[in-house]
């Protein structure tokens, strides 16, 4: 029976850029335990204190799970609408020559760098019934500010620099010539941009899109100058763990971000399921 | 279907790509465009394909402008240097797409289509290839991929783009042969785009030497090599020496060969191009003494370097013999030996040598 070489002398593999698999391996785990998991561990420990009784008394009342419900929900929403008009700016961006490009370009980065209470407040003053994009909508019967509307724009705005970045490589890197290719072929545009470029861009999309949700989910100083914070209504669940904080509940507090916990990793194992997936159609490059 | 430019010109910036290009394509023809890089060899074909719009002049497809016709509506098969696969599509989706986006009136049952797609695999011998990424395949695979896919929407064109210029010379040689050959069977106007002089020579009916954006000479492959019009194709198209031609007493000579017989060679400073295997290298008296510096066999031939007298300072003469002759001479390294030139072509002097 053949055995392959690897597999009985490991050493003797390829040349690795990073010396010593034990060392480097070691180091990863003991810094992830450092940074992700023994926090982590310690919101679940603290919380079991409660029991598994009055943990679930905790997190079912109806002020957490709709807390959680405008959490989650309000971050899928705006997660998706990054996705899509991220998408678009990204392709504007890296596809067309105009002036202040990169003037443009930077100002993607600004949801990174403000403060997130500034931006908070800088929303709401515009969102606002009397301020300048309120004072618009609310003819319309449209309001933003103090609504769960408000948090979705909140969670909008912070979440944008995620889907752009992370898809702005990708599409810098597409090959023109395939699209040329399709066109050779007798595609219209529509179809080359969803069956050529899509296929090739889903990978990076669900990242943004990942990460832009992840981000939106945890979201706390931004939202609660905007949210009005009614609980029922548009009080998001991190602010219900600092309201419990506050009140010196620390296992209700953990209670709930245990539940945020296993949601979001559930949810971000599904993405990364839906994206190995994708990549595995690609069969390489 | 026959293909027609006509004043033919595209500038990039201040770059004249192509300039004032006339060309007549007949149906059927396998046509050349042959040149170094930077002559607008590639900018012509993409004009003819629709992926470049030319800022003067006109293409015409059977004798019906198509100078601003859209890509997808040219009936254009291309090529491309780097293949340009789907890569996210198995080797069968790739050639079905193009009958997958024809209109829905117009798009086969899908029956039809897997038929269509095997017989093709079958014709690029890739039949066993269907389900694989165009990543799983070597180049010349990918590249047969390209053409099966080229080909599944029946263009009246087909365009390629280097076609072999990333592959090596085994297989190379091998699409060649097999492109000519499909061409012969298939009888759709072909014109590919090539530097090498040997692939165009050995594939095409035509070949169309550019230079600097124009078109130095059009012709069988026979005729382009052996009557060149200009220094610049006799140099392109294979290897040349070159000698400066040199007045004594009146009378023209290449070192001390007198070649006044030929009324070409009457002014001086003019230069003569002469091929390696139009040396002739002998031991008998008369002719230009030299000395042999290398000598390489290359497989049928052999080839010489030779330091003429009174050339020192230009680079040794190239000559190539037969390896029978060889084996019957065996010149030796630094063996004293007479040349004669049984041809050569004289131009005029002035011609930068690039």
């Amino acid at each position: 029976m053949a055995t392959p070489v690897a597999a009985i002398n490991p050493g003797v593999r390829a040349g690795r850029v990073i010396p010593g698999f034990g060392l480097t391996l070691g180091f990863t785990m003991l810094y992830l335990s450092l940074i992700v998991l023994i926090p982590l561990s310690a919101t679940f420990i603290r919380s079991f204190g409660l029991g598994w009784g009055h943990f679930w008394a905790v997190v079912s009342t109806p002020r957490v799970l709709a807390s959680l419900r405008l959490s989650f929900g309000a971050a899928a929403i705006a997660a998706t609408i990054n996705a899509a008009f991220g998408l678009l700016v990204a392709w504007v961006l890296v596809r067309y020559t105009f002036p202040f490009r990169r003037l443009v370009d930077a100002m993607v980065d600004l949801p990174f760098a403000l403060p997130t209470a500034v931006a908070g407040i800088a929303l709401t003053a515009l969102y606002a019934p009397n301020g300048w994009l309120g004072q618009l909508l609310r003819p319309w019967g449209i309001q933003v500010a103090f609504t769960p509307l408000g948090v979705v724009v909140a969670l909008t705005f912070i979440g944008l620099p995620f889907v752009v970045r992370t898809l702005q490589p990708v599409l810098e890197d597409l090959d023109k010539e395939v699209e040329q290719a399709a066109a050779t072929l007798g595609a219209t545009a529509r179809q080359t941009f969803l069956w050529v470029i899509m296929p090739a861009l889903w990978p990076a999309l669900l990242t943004g899109f990942a990460l832009a949700f992840a981000r939106a989910v945890g979201e706390y100083g931004s939202v609660i100058f905007i949210a009005g914070n009614m609980p029922m209504k548009s009080e998001i669940a991190p602010l219900l763990i600092v309201t419990e904080l506050e009140q010196y509940d620390y296992a209700g507090a953990t209670a709930i971000a245990v539940v945020m916990l296993v949601l979001s990793f559930l949810l971000m194992l599904g993405i990364n399921a839906l994206q190995a997936w994708t990549l595995s159609r690609h069969g390489g490059r | 279907m026959s293909i027609a430019l006509r004043g033919i010109g595209k500038r990039f910036g201040e770059f004249a790509a192509v300039e004032n290009i006339d060309l007549d394509v007949p149906s059927g023809a396998l046509l050349a465009l042959l040149g170094p890089s930077g002559c607008g060899k590639t900018t012509l074909l993409r004009i003819i394909a629709g992926l470049e719009i030319p800022d003067a002049g006109q293409v015409l497809f059977d004798g019906r402008d198509a100078t601003f016709r859209p890509v997808r509506e040219r009936k254009v098969g291309f090529v491309f240097q780097h293949y340009a696969l789907f890569s996210h599509m198995t080797v069968f989706e790739n050639v079905a797409f193009g009958l997958k986006v024809k209109p829905r009136a117009e798009r086969p049952p899908g029956a039809l289509i897997s038929r269509k797609v095997e017989s093709l695999l079958e014709l690029v011998q890739l039949e066993w290839a269907g389900g694989r990424y165009p990543a799983q395949l070597s180049g010349g695979q990918r590249q047969r991929v390209a053409l099966a896919r080229a080909l599944a929407v029946d263009p009246d064109v087909l365009l390629l783009d280097e076609p072999f210029g990333a592959l090596d010379t085994q297989v190379r040689h091998e699409l060649r042969r097999w492109l000519r050959r499909l061409h012969d069977e298939l009888h759709f106007t072909s014109i590919f785009v090539t530097h090498d002089q040997q692939e165009a020579i050995e594939v095409a009916d035509t070949i169309v030497v550019l230079n600097r954006g124009r078109i130095e000479q059009l012709g069988v492959p026979g005729e382009v090599y052996d009557l060149p019009t200009s220094a610049f194709v006799h140099r392109f198209l294979g290897q040349v020496n070159e000698v400066a031609v040199q007045m004594r007493e009146g009378r023209a000579h290449l070192g001390p060969i007198d070649i006044s017989a030929d009324a070409a060679a009457s002014t001086a400073g003019s230069i003569a191009l002469i091929r390696p295997h139009e040396i002739d290298v002998g031991r008998g008296a008369g002719g230009w003494p030299a000395t042999v510096l290398t000598v390489r066999v290359i497989g049928p031939v052999v080839r010489l370097e030779l330091q003429a007298e009174g050339r020192k300072a230009h680079p040794p003469l190239e000559a190539e013999i037969s390896r029978e002759r060889h084996e019957a001479e065996r010149f030796g390294v630094g063996e004293a030996v007479n040349l004669k030139f049984r041809r050569w072509q004289i131009y005029p002097a002035g011609i930068p040598a690039d």
